[in-house]
């Protein structure tokens, strides 16, 4: 890595369905980013179809590049971070050779980064410096409570037993007929909504432990909707609302629960369903309990390649040569496992 | 004029395949291994351009096997090339693997075919041309079920690529000379064929136009859940 006070990395993402390219300075922060989302491509799939998703990714990347370079005014980065996993194999293999190939290009080196920790860390981007901190990592792909002992020091306290809670939210839309992605059309169609018109179970809140199960919720939610005629609007506001206010409720009273169990008086929350205002209305009423609450800002809470360069700068003794050996990961813990 | 020197990759099949023509002729590194491609790709070009006492700025072109063949071995290749090209402004030659794989014999006709799955091949003809001995291209590439491959002429055709194995039986009575059953498409002849392209005149595209050659299209209701 340069010798110099200032380290610039190019971070690049392609584990889903967001193509994304960032390049961050470790003294002067995000320089600039470019990202492009294939929600238009997927939506008549009702869900990401894996090699549609690698097929615009190998076509979107050296355009994205393009821009990113003519954002920046062309400059050289120091190192390339890339999602190194876990993801849709094939997605991610399109980010990682064209990461390693520029590395090798450039004589610089590259850094594997976990996109969960990218997710975790992506607070840091507007300065927050955020540990020791529980971490509430809640997406369509996973729902997971962590306690974050320091960087790189993960424990999990508690993930999902079934649907991960974005999942939850995209069925939900499903059932109420609403566009892909569901989860922030179920949000819309919840704005004003009564969420206590109808009474929807909140999964494992009467048990201890900091796990998550959405399934039950969702069966329920299932058999009200049979219950409400499609022109009622007012009953599918209500219903909509409802269904968000328990995944709220739930995911709310489980920070609660690890926060105490931690002793920690800090919480970053992570990932898409993060984005969601009645999660982030229910959260900042921690504050009055003392709770410093560190959530990345709207843009980033989704998969973005801002937090992947970022988390590459902060793993600087990652960086290797780019003809190195570089194994690639669908699945990949980012967890200690303890209790 | 010298030739220019030129970078080639094919990762459309089980082949991992490298070659660049440094001064003392082309130097090339192949290893047959299927989903190691993405190990395997960067540490070859590294190896060779040492071998070649080359270093990248001594480039000045990539040529890139662009497919048909695995969907992820080809993008592996396009994403590397692709990158490779841009971090060094450099042109890129598209090559199809098919066109590498016939050139992988002196055979004057030649019938390409790989296994594509689901009962079908990528297959195309193949013909040498006589002052170059490069293959050219009779009708089109295409992916169909074996019955339906098209054999464009009377002479004898000698057979390259994974879905002879499968196939030759089915293919035997169309004046089937041999077939190789070993046979990839080559770095080392996507590296000629880019060459003969540059000394027609051709330029290259830029690396942001530098995209796979699927020929299947990929509809959703075909994938597995």
């Amino acid at each position: 890595m340069s010798e110099s006070a200032t380290t610039r990395i190019l971070g690049i993402e392609s584990s889903c369905d967001e193509t994304g390219l960032a390049l961050y300075d470790t003294l002067q922060g995000l320089l600039g980013e470019v990202l492009f989302s294939q929600i238009d491509l997927h939506a008549p799939y009702g869900g990401v179809v894996p090699e549609l998703a690698s097929r615009d990714h190998v076509r979107r990347l050296p355009l994205l590049l393009e821009q990113l370079m003519l954002q920046t005014g062309g400059q050289r980065p120091d190192a390339v971070a890339v999602t190194a996993g876990p993801g849709l194999i094939g997605a991610l293999l399109v980010g990682v050779n064209f990461a390693r190939a520029l590395a090798f290009a450039w004589d610089i080196p590259v850094i594997p980064v976990h996109h969960l920790e990218g997710h975790l860390l992506a607070p840091l981007l507007n300065g927050v410096v955020p540990f020791p901190a529980v971490a509430l990592l809640v997406s369509g792909g996973h729902t997971m409570l962590i306690e974050v002992r320091g960087l790189g020091d993960y424990v999990l306290l508690g993930e999902t037993l079934d649907d991960a809670a974005g999942e939850a939210f995209d069925k939900a839309a499903k059932m109420l007929g609403l566009g892909y992605p569901g989860g922030p059309a179920l949000a819309a169609l919840a704005e004003g909504g009564d969420p206590e018109a109808f009474r929807l179970p909140r999964p494992l809140l009467d048990r201890p432990g900091m796990d998550f199960s959405f399934s039950g919720l969702k069966t329920a939610f299932r058999l009200a909707s049979m219950k409400v005629p499609e022109e009622d609007m007012t009953q599918r506001k209500n219903l909509a609302a409802s269904f968000q206010q328990a995944v709220v409720d739930t995911l709310f009273r489980k920070c609660q629960r690890a926060l105490q169990h931690t002793g920690l008086k800090r919480l970053i929350v992570a990932g898409g369903v993060g984005a969601n205002r009645a999660l982030r209305n229910a959260l900042q009423s921690l504050a009055a309990e003392g709770v410093e609450l560190c959530i990345a800002d709207l843009a980033h809470c989704t998969d973005n390649a801002a937090m992947i360069a970022l988390a590459g700068a902060l793993h600087p003794e990652m960086a290797q040569s780019a003809s190195a050996d570089f194994p690639v990961r669908a699945r990949w813990s980012l967890v200690k496992e303890e209790a | 004029m010298s030739d220019p020197i030129v970078l080639a990759i094919d990762t459309a099949t089980e082949a991992c395949s490298v070659a660049v023509n440094g001064v003392a002729g082309v130097v090339e590194e192949c290893q047959v291994a299927a989903n190691a491609h993405s190990q395997l790709l960067l540490p070859m070009i590294s190896r060779i351009l040492q071998r070649a006492g080359l270093v990248l700025g001594d480039l000045d072109a990539i040529a890139c096997g662009v497919g048909p063949g695995g969907f992820t071995g080809v993008r592996i290749g396009v994403s590397t090339a692709q990158a490779l090209a841009m971090a060094r402004g450099l042109p890129v030659y598209p090559v199809s693997s098919l066109q590498a794989l016939a050139a992988a014999t002196v055979q004057p006709s030649v019938l390409t075919a790989l296994d594509a799955r689901k009962g079908e091949v990528y297959a195309a003809v193949y013909v040498q041309d006589e002052r170059t001995g490069l293959p050219v291209l009779q009708g089109e590439e295409r992916v169909c079920p074996p019955g339906a491959v098209a054999w464009p002429h009377e002479g004898g055709y000698w057979g390259l690529g994974s879905a002879w194995p499968l196939y030759h039986s089915e293919w035997q009575q169309n004046n089937v000379l041999g077939w190789t059953e070993d046979a990839y498409p080559q770095a080392e002849a996507v590296l000629r064929l880019a060459l003969a392209r540059h000394l027609r005149g051709e330029d290259g595209c830029r690396p942001d136009q530098l995209e796979p050659h699927y020929i299947r299209p990929f509809l959703p209701q075909d994938q597995q859940k």
